[in-house]
């Protein structure tokens, strides 16, 4: 199970001044292998990506996965919670290669799961974002009514008297 | 006047679950991009980084 995706080639042109793309491989490796064997396995990744200048990495540790990944190994289903997670971050001359990387990584039986993305020099953590703030929007404030200019007429006392009259019976 | 603060970002990595988290609802579901503010392009960032931190078990897909 395997996922290559591409970043919009405007962000990558941005990132990649001098025009070589950037891939990164994520990978779940399996958690029976012992803590002192990792070392081999993402070593045996390493040699995979082959003439590749490694720019970033972050070595496998141990994580809880957020749903249990099956997966059929000779004949029997096996389910994992855990895996050591690992990444790499790489620069390719060819992007036709991370297609050979990708069924390398497939046929790796200490790999639970990978993915292949093409990425940006920077990390993305690290970028500066931009805090903006929206135009002076009236959000929040009530919308008021127009107030309507009081129809205002001359009554006479006489009447005024009458009225008064009427109400207190 | 209230003034409305509007995260800006071009790309966002699926290994920082932090941040994505910010923009989910508690089913785990992408939120609109009228409540996460986002411009077109952040916002499919966002859904690109959350699908592929749910197919590497990052996040889930479902929380019931």
């Amino acid at each position: 199970m395997a996922e290559t995706s591409q970043v919009s080639p405007e962000i990558s042109s941005q990132a990649n001044a001098d025009g070589r793309p950037v891939y990164e491989v994520g990978f779940h490796l399996l958690p029976s292998i012992p803590e002192e064997g990792l070392g081999a396995v993402v070593e045996k990744i390493r040699t995979l990506l082959g003439k590749a200048e490694i720019i970033a990495e972050g070595f496998p540790a141990k994580m809880t996965l957020a749903y249990t990944i099956e997966r059929a190994h000779t004949g029997k289903r096996d389910k994992f919670t855990q895996s050591y997670f690992g990444w790499i971050k790489f620069v390719v001359e060819d992007r036709s290669n991370t297609q050979a990387l990708q069924e390398s990584l497939r046929t790796m039986p200490e790999v639970l799961r990978f993915l292949v993305i093409e990425t940006t020099r920077e990390d993305a953590k690290e970028a500066p974002r931009r805090a903006v703030f929206s135009s002076d929007r009236l959000e929040g404030e009530t919308i008021k009514k127009p107030v309507a200019a009081e129809k205002g007429g001359e009554v006479s006392q006489a009447e005024l008297d009458k009225s008064i009259e009427a109400l207190t019976g | 006047m209230a003034k409305e603060y509007v995260p800006q970002f071009n790309t966002i990595d699926y290994k920082d679950i932090e941040t994505i988290k910010k923009f989910l609802n508690p089913h785990g579901k992408i939120m609109a991009r009228r409540r996460t503010n986002l411009s077109s392009h952040g916002q499919r960032a966002l859904s690109e980084a959350v699908k592929r931190a749910r197919f590497m078990a990052l996040l889930p897909y479902i929380v019931r």
